[in-house]
């Protein structure tokens, strides 16, 4: 396993956090984390910030209107395609 | 009405790995057994409709949800995922069943989104910005010395979700979109390099600055309150 530095951590804890690292690589960040309490500060905040994105964003349903205007909009549609000229 | 037009997104559909295709059904299709054998070229306005309508919108929700973050208000939202369903409803029969609908439909949105947003701007938009606000990211570097970091924890679990999705509003649209697409959505950073038409260096970036960013500004929100969080300049 490499050793690797807080700049080579910094440069990649978001990938890390995303699940994009490849497996090598995440045992290498969590080496170096799990030793380094500046990098373990650094990761659980960037943690708890995407944590609380997911939970801020819950967003409430979209309103009945819209499905309304949405359903509405596809069956004018097909209508259109039904009543268009035969398709070749 | 968007419905003969073509769909106005580059490089025609999604090309996702079987894996998440099957994940996708897993998780999001309790009641499928097994996808439909769905024969595109022959079947009818009709049967198209009323799969369109089966198998796209239950994402409604989902969809209205992501285009109120990106649009900041309701009507405008509301308009977003109207035209966003005509093009994709228009296109539909380009979508290949059983890939990624979820990924196709929020490519559609993010384009119309764009479309829209660069319509109303009347002049061309290089980089959305991307480039405002660096001296932010260089101060969010300053501030996070060591023994301020569990302060600015207390604050983050404090924060009021109003707090965060105003923060979320302040950011430039493509940090915005790839903030929501990874934190909330939860697409990996392939499935959004190809809703946003990017390579993934550039959603990388955009998600690192946009956290980053975002950080900065609830660190800011807490500091104006005179919650210790290590965020001012003290």
């Amino acid at each position: 396993m490499r050793e690797v530095d807080c700049r080579f951590v910094e440069e990649r804890v978001h990938q890390f956090l995303d699940g994009e690292l490849t497996e090598r690589e995440a045992d290498e960040l969590r080496h170096h984390i799990d030793a380094c309490a500046h990098c373990l500060d650094e990761t659980d905040l960037i943690d708890a910030l995407r944590k609380l994105v997911r939970r801020a964003c819950a967003c409430p349903p979209a309103p009945e209107t819209l499905r309304l205007r949405v359903v509405t909009q596809i069956h004018t549609v097909r209508f259109t395609v039904v009543e268009g000229p035969g398709t070749p | 009405m968007a419905s003969t037009e073509t769909l106005p997104v580059a490089g025609g559909g999604l090309h996702v790995p079987a894996v998440s295709a099957v994940l996708w059904y897993a998780m999001n299709l309790p009641s499928t057994d097994a996808p439909d054998e769905v024969d595109v070229a022959t079947e009818t306005p009709e049967e198209r409709a009323a799969r369109f309508e089966r198998d796209a919108l239950p994402y409604l929700d989902q969809l209205y949800g992501a285009a109120l973050r990106m649009a900041r208000n309701a009507a405008d939202a509301e308009d977003v995922v109207q035209e966003a369903y005509a093009k994709a409803f228009a296109s539909f029969h380009q979508f290949k069943p059983g890939t990624n609908l979820k990924a196709w439909l929020y490519r559609i949105l993010t384009n119309t989104y764009i479309n829209s947003y660069r319509k109303k701007q009347r002049q061309p938009q290089e980089g959305f910005g991307e480039d405002i606000e660096d001296w932010q990211l260089a101060a969010a570097e300053k501030h996070t010395s060591t023994g301020l970091r569990s302060a600015e924890m207390d604050a983050l679990d404090r924060m009021p979700d109003s707090v965060v999705t105003d923060a979320m509003g302040q950011l430039a649209p493509d940090f915005r979109m790839a903030v929501y697409l990874a934190d909330v959505e939860g697409f990996s950073y392939k499935e959004i390099a190809e809703i946003m038409g990017t390579p993934i260096g550039t959603v990388m970036s955009r998600l690192n600055r946009g956290r980053t960013q975002l950080r900065k500004l609830l660190a800011d929100h807490a500091a104006s309150l005179g919650i210790a969080t290590g965020g001012s300049d003290a």
